[in-house]
């Protein structure tokens, strides 16, 4: 074989190895974060303060962090990550679409869960499809709301005003201007504490099954061993600047999935 | 063959055409311009109709010169809704389309003679006092009197309901209506030290940027919360401001559609002039440095409240 041909062949062996190559020492890794009900003010912060924590494992972490639920899904198809910080109920409805291996879930305290509640200023709607504000969940997962709120499926349909925090879901109950909510219940205690009136006329009409904290996922291009390193690392982190960033996603630490 | 064929052909002439929301509705969708926020709600409402209604979209190009050419081609397309975004489509639709129900939004002066008659309702721009005194409460728990500042004889209505929410909250509001511009300084130098907070209302015949910086210098001296109504005048120094979220917006015009569409009444139950509706959801931003400057120290949980932080100055 003629010398040329053959050292184009080694190339282009090498060349689709470092493609195929796990993610290694130095090696970018990129990671998602998508979480609603982590009130994701300071993105800036969020990213850096994250970002440093994955690069403590990796140092060639990036931190891709999306406020908009279409944003991640459009991102999940042009560019797919290494791994995935998201709300349980989206590692759940799309782990099949993207492949991806839930590995950690957040947890507060000893709790790997949460639950919102609904609320209303009236009794449960009589309409077949009624007005319904909450965060992070639009008219395009229907299913997985009612799939959340046992009391929703008995409506054929929801018309679902998508609000990007609890306080203005709260507030669109208050003013009528939407039947029912779905907000975490300490966000409610939040503003009673500078607007009772707010919240006065609030009942709950039901909850939530338990929403389980953020999951962190690993896609389906990531070997065992680059997971393996991101579980134990994550785990061993627990100084304050992991601290902080876990809690600038929603959580206080992790555990096994 | 010929004559079956031509039978048909002529039986087709009375066969009654249905009406178009007897199949999907068909909607008219008229925007003043393409600006980012129009066009956000107006993609929030094509979206929200998908598979649902067959939506056309006229573009004014921010002018009256094209109202007759958009009128006659809606007057063709013969739509079961009009939803026109912004205040020049919202005239054009309410002066001139008033053989349809009208729906407008994303208007900022809703005191409008023709926007108040039968068969046109709106969502309008201004966010409501209480959701605005309340997300201010959130971050400084303290404020007792906040200082409203406007021109004498603009916002009547909407400072009235400012005077109430913060009634029911246990907070006064105080107005500071000003004739004209040359009037702030001498205010603010009255009237600041008795005032927990100041709170601009989206008034230019007041402000320009000689004056809304004099006033960014004075509640920081003064080390009081200085409320804006644009994200823009917070990176540029105020502390805080509430504007509306636009997607909730365009969903909000889809719902009332829908209602509108089905003839099922649309009446807010808690109206803004009398008539029309509140936006739903808002956009809040938070300028940390102005917030350090004024000795505000905040917690992650208040920080969680806010929609965006910005650092500085324009950034």
């Amino acid at each position: 074989m003629p010398f040329w041909i053959k050292n184009r062949l080694a190339l282009l062996v090498l060349l689709t190895a470092l493609l195929f190559s796990p993610p290694g020492r130095g090696d970018s890794v990129l990671i998602y974060f998508y979480n609603p009900d982590a009130n994701l003010g300071d993105v800036a912060k969020l990213k850096s303060s994250v970002q440093e924590y994955f690069q403590a494992i990796e140092p060639g972490a990036t931190l891709k962090a999306f406020i908009r639920l279409q944003d991640l899904l459009a991102a999940l198809k042009s560019q797919p990550p290494d791994f995935l910080v998201a709300s349980s109920w989206v590692t759940k409805t799309y782990a099949g679409q993207y492949g991806l291996k839930p590995l950690l879930v957040g947890r507060v305290g000893a709790e790997r869960s949460y639950t919102k509640i609904l609320i209303s200023k009236k009794a449960m709607p009589s309409s077949a499809s009624p007005s319904l504000s909450t965060v992070g969940l639009g008219a395009q997962n229907l299913d997985v709301l009612k799939s959340l709120v046992p009391d929703l499926r008995k409506f054929s349909n929801l018309n679902v005003v998508e609000v990007s925090k609890d306080l203005d879901a709260v507030l669109a109950v208050s003013f009528d201007q939407v039947d029912l909510g779905l907000v975490r219940s300490e966000n409610i205690e939040a503003i009673r504490k500078v607007n009772q009136v707010a919240v006065a006329n609030l009942k709950t009409l039901g909850r939530s099954t338990p929403i389980e904290y953020p999951i962190f996922s690993a896609t389906a291009k990531v070997q065992a061993p680059a997971m393996d390193k991101f579980v134990k690392g994550l785990q061993a982190q627990k100084d304050e600047k992991a601290a902080q960033a876990m809690e600038l996603m929603g959580f206080q630490s992790w555990g096994l999935r | 063959m010929k004559r079956l064929v031509m039978t048909l052909l002529l039986a087709s002439f009375f066969v009654p055409r249905p009406s178009p929301s007897s199949q999907s509705p068909s909607i008219a969708l008229i925007i003043t311009d393409r600006a980012a926020a129009y066009e956000m709600v107006a993609d929030g409402i094509q979206e929200g109709f998908k598979g649902e209604a067959k939506i056309e979209l006229y573009d004014m190009g921010d002018s009256r010169k094209n109202d007759e050419k958009i009128v006659l081609k809606i007057a063709s397309q013969n739509p079961a809704l009009v939803v026109a975004l912004g205040d020049k489509a919202a005239r054009l639709a309410s002066e001139q389309l008033r053989s349809h129900p009208i729906l407008i939004g994303m208007v900022l002066e809703m005191d409008v003679e023709s926007f108040k008659l039968p068969g046109v309702e709106g969502v309008g721009l201004q966010i409501p006092a209480q959701s605005v005194l309340t997300q201010l409460r959130l971050l400084v728990p303290t404020i007792r009197r906040v200082g409203v500042i406007s021109s004498a004889d603009k916002f009547l209505s909407f400072r009235e309901s400012i005077r109430a929410s913060a009634r029911s909250m246990g907070v006064q509001a105080v107005d500071v209506a000003l004739t004209g511009k040359g009037e702030i300084e001498e205010r603010l130098n009255r009237d600041l030290d008795a005032l927990d907070a100041v709170w601009l209302l989206p008034d230019p015949r007041i402000v320009d940027s000689t004056t809304f910086q004099m006033i960014v210098e004075k509640t920081k001296a003064a080390k009081k919360p200085f409320v804006a109504y644009s994200e823009n005048f917070v990176k540029a120094g105020a502390l805080f401001s509430v504007s509306p979220d636009y997607n909730a917006t365009g969903q909000q015009l889809v719902l009332l559609s829908k209602k509108m569409l089905s003839k099922d009444s649309v009446r807010p139950e808690q109206p803004y002039l009398s008539k029309f509706h509140y936006p739903i959801g808002s956009y809040s931003v938070l300028n940390l440095r102005t917030a350090e400057a004024i000795g505000l120290n905040l917690s992650q949980m208040q920080l969680g409240f806010v929609n965006r932080i910005v650092n500085g100055n324009n950034r």
